[in-house]
């Protein structure tokens, strides 16, 4: 008992060390990630380069093709992996605190089934080029909305949001929509790996557009959800007592679902559907820190981002010239690593 | 003061909350009794605003509460909900700053103010050594405390809590109501429901007994915790007494009537047949609370007799004698009427004297049925220089007279004598 007391103040006292150093550790992961590649750049050139980008007066020793390399290629795609895995991140702990629930991510409720269907349906249909690289993103986040919006009006009753509803009926379209998918692979040979490989995930040829698109809505949800957090804290003890003590439980419910909704049904627009992050990111960072979602949440941001990041980077090196899709990756390495947390958990005693 | 007026509140067609008329005042604990499912968590809900009533209004002082915020409310009232599960580790210091959100905007911290509340209510409530612990790993009632922490961190005029002590041992209970006093001392208005009428007798000023969705008596203990009313709203018979050390009443259950809890049928409890017991000296308290189904009456024993105090539990009717008197002309009359009167009689094992010899004589003059308990032959029993034996021995020749053996036989005999 003493040991766990001691471990919970110990959470407290390392909290601002424990960020900065993750912090840290994802700005030399950007600078490793960018200079690793097919073709390797030294830590000399991609500073210089990225200094020169930003306005230094650095002087040239690298080549126009390096500098393209970076600056073009790997830096967007990158910075890419870095902003979806925070999004994601953040998306679980709020999936999560709104369904009290350690084990839902934000797919659940068919965030992603119902994209990948829409995916599907336009490349099939030969609609995927009308509106140049934003057609993909915009069709996926448009059949996420409609399914959101189909199991938000089956939940709400006259006085409140039923989660539980939400809960059941999200996982039921989540099957519905993953069904029709199913039926478009089957049936269509031409675009089935196309359609597997966006399914799965990639960050491959990710633009400078992109990411600043997918940067402005991380920036704006995370915001928001970070002055919510405290709304997520007193949900817990259940929606009365929330109530109770001053929180707009319905007005924070909602706020909440959308912003979750418009997190993770982007990042599955722009690089579809990784799984895994948003279910084990809210979880170890809550073994590191506690459960306070405004840290949770902070942190859950750091987390995502590092873990894409170098899941990223091992997609897109681990069998050159090839490249894995990320989703693959994220699952690969998060399933064993959610099996070694749950082990250890065990071993101390936690484990209910 | 917070009062509500014609408040009601049907979920569907079922009408929860009939008619609510009331009004709470300062510096009083009050306590919410009635059955389960009566309506007392939903009333609390529609007064904490949780809940919003289909008719009628709530007020805090002059103020509609339906023209309050939720934070706004939060501001003059607080709840404790009878459910407190929380699903992932909290600190409990991070659960009872949850208390001060509404004082809180969500855009700043807490401010030097908050935290000196904070501190000061974790001080109060002893919760110095655990501030830093995981809520989840307390137990129950560490938790419930960490629970009226937080209600009481949100520094509200007005507390309700439901059921704050309920599967709780008797420790936190007493320390539970013991803190809400000292809250109602300071002003405050306290409103608890509860489930254990002895402890809301103990502690609350006033009692709101609720049954069926309504009011079914409000007021001061004495006048709201009657055996009527306790028979009415719960269908169960019992004893009140006064609680020695407290000075508050104390209610005894005796039995559940077996028909259904809304109409206990009062024809039913007149039939009960009648039973006389002659006893004396402690000698029928094995006996005495076994057969309180019947209409008991017992006599004569004299006061502080332990027979009596028992019998006087058990609501039943007593003849009684001052203490080492012989029983008197008065008391020997009432005896042989209801003597007369009843369906049975009982003797029980006791020792006769001078002083109460008429107990037996008396039975000479009845045709009524008598059962007699002979554990010890009369002689042992005689301390009359046998003119006790002489009439007992004329007695149990008579043809109304059944003897056992055993007191554990008594209820069979009964049964047999005059059915259940």
């Amino acid at each position: 008992m003493n040991e766990k007391i001691l471990r919970i103040r110990d959470k407290k006292k390392f909290f601002i060390p424990i960020l900065l150093f993750l912090i840290l550790t994802v700005f030399i992961s950007i600078i490793l990630a960018v200079s690793i590649g097919s073709v390797v750049i030294s830590f000399n050139k991609v500073f210089g380069i990225l200094l020169n980008s930003l306005g230094f007066n650095i002087d040239i020793m690298w080549t126009a093709g390096e500098e393209n390399i970076i600056l073009i290629l790997r830096l967007p795609r990158v910075l890419m992996a870095v902003t979806v895995g925070a999004m994601l991140g953040i998306a679980g702990v709020v999936a999560q605190g709104l369904f009290k629930n350690p084990i839902v991510d934000p797919y659940i409720i068919g965030i992603s089934s119902s994209a990948g269907f829409g995916t599907a349906l336009s490349i099939v249909l030969g609609i995927s080029g009308l509106l140049s690289i934003f057609t993909l993103p915009l069709v996926s986040f448009i059949f996420s909305c409609i399914a959101i919006f189909t199991i938000y009006n089956l939940s709400k009753t006259k006085y409140h949001l039923s989660m539980s509803a939400l809960l059941l009926s999200g996982i039921a379209i989540s099957y519905f929509f993953s069904a029709f998918t199913s039926f478009i692979l089957y049936f269509s040979e031409e675009h089935a790996h196309f359609l597997l490989t966006y399914l799965m995930g990639s960050f491959w040829g990710t633009t400078w557009i992109e990411f600043f698109v997918i940067f402005v809505i991380f920036i704006n949800g995370f915001v928001i959800l970070f002055f919510y957090g405290r709304d997520l804290n007193a949900m817990v003890l259940g929606d009365a007592t929330a109530q109770s003590i001053g929180v707009n439980v319905e007005r924070s419910k909602k706020v909440m679902l959308i912003l979750m909704t418009l997190l993770a049904s982007t990042t599955v627009a722009f690089c579809g559907s990784i799984g895994f992050v948003g279910l084990i990111i809210p979880h170890i960072m809550r073994m590191l820190i506690g459960s306070n979602n405004r840290k949770l949440l902070v942190f859950s941001a750091v987390g995502g981002a590092l873990l894409l990041l170098w899941a990223d980077l091992v997609a897109r090196t681990l069998v050159p010239p090839l490249e894995l899709p990320v989703g693959i990756l994220t699952s690969l390495l998060g399933g064993p690593f959610f099996v070694y947390l749950i082990i250890k958990k065990k071993k101390s005693g936690e484990l209910l | 003061m917070i009062s509500s007026k014609n408040l009601r509140f049907s979920y569907k067609t079922k009408q929860i909350i009939k008619d609510i008329s009331i009004q709470f005042k300062k510096g009083h604990l009050y306590g919410i009794l009635g059955p389960n499912g009566c309506g007392k968590t939903t009333f609390l809900k529609l007064l904490s605003g949780i809940l919003r009533q289909n008719y009628g209004q709530v007020f805090i002082e002059d103020i509609n509460l339906k023209k309050l915020s939720i934070r706004e409310i939060a501001k003059q009232l607080s709840l404790v909900n009878q459910t407190n599960y929380v699903e992932f580790d909290y600190k409990v210091s991070e659960i009872i700053k949850m208390g001060r959100y509404a004082h809180i905007s969500r855009f700043s911290g807490e401010s030097e103010e908050d935290q000196k509340i904070l501190s000061d209510v974790i001080t109060q409530l002893g919760l110095n050594d655990l501030r830093d612990r995981n809520f989840n790993q307390l137990s129950s009632g560490e938790q419930q405390k960490v629970i009226i922490a937080r209600a009481i961190a949100q520094r509200t005029k007005i507390l309700l809590l439901d059921e704050p002590t309920s599967h709780l041992d008797i420790n936190y209970q007493l320390e539970f109501m013991n803190l809400f006093r000292t809250y109602v001392e300071k002003g405050l208005i306290v409103i608890v429901v509860l489930h254990d009428l002895n402890i809301a007798a103990q502690y609350c000023d006033k009692i709101l007994l609720m049954n069926q969705g309504g009011i079914e008596d409000f007021g001061e203990i004495k006048k709201v915790l009657t055996k009527e009313n306790i028979q009415k709203v719960y269908g169960i018979e019992v004893a009140i007494k006064k609680n020695a050390y407290t000075g508050s009443i104390y209610i005894t259950p005796i039995r559940k009537y077996p028909n259904n809890l809304e109409n206990p049928n009062s024809k039913d409890i007149q039939k009960k047949k009648r039973i006389h017991i002659i006893a004396g000296g402690g000698s029928a308290l094995n006996i005495l609370p076994r057969i309180s189904n019947y209409d008991i009456s017992v006599g004569v024993v004299n006061l502080l007799d332990d027979d009596l105090k028992l019998a006087e539990e058990l609501g039943y009717k007593v003849i009684t004698e001052w203490p080492f008197s012989s029983i008197s002309e008065r008391s020997y009359e009432q005896l042989k009427k209801v003597v007369d009167e009843v369906d049975l009689v009982i003797l029980v094992n006791i020792p006769f004297g001078k002083g109460n010899l008429r107990n037996l004589e008396v039975l000479t003059t009845t045709n009524n049925k008598i059962i007699i308990i002979e554990e010890s032959s009369i002689n042992e029993r005689d301390f009359t220089k046998g003119e006790a034996t002489s009439i007992y021995n004329h007695l149990v020749l008579k043809k109304n007279i059944i003897i056992i053996r055993s007191s554990d036989k008594v209820i069979e005999a009964i049964q047999k004598e005059i059915g259940v």
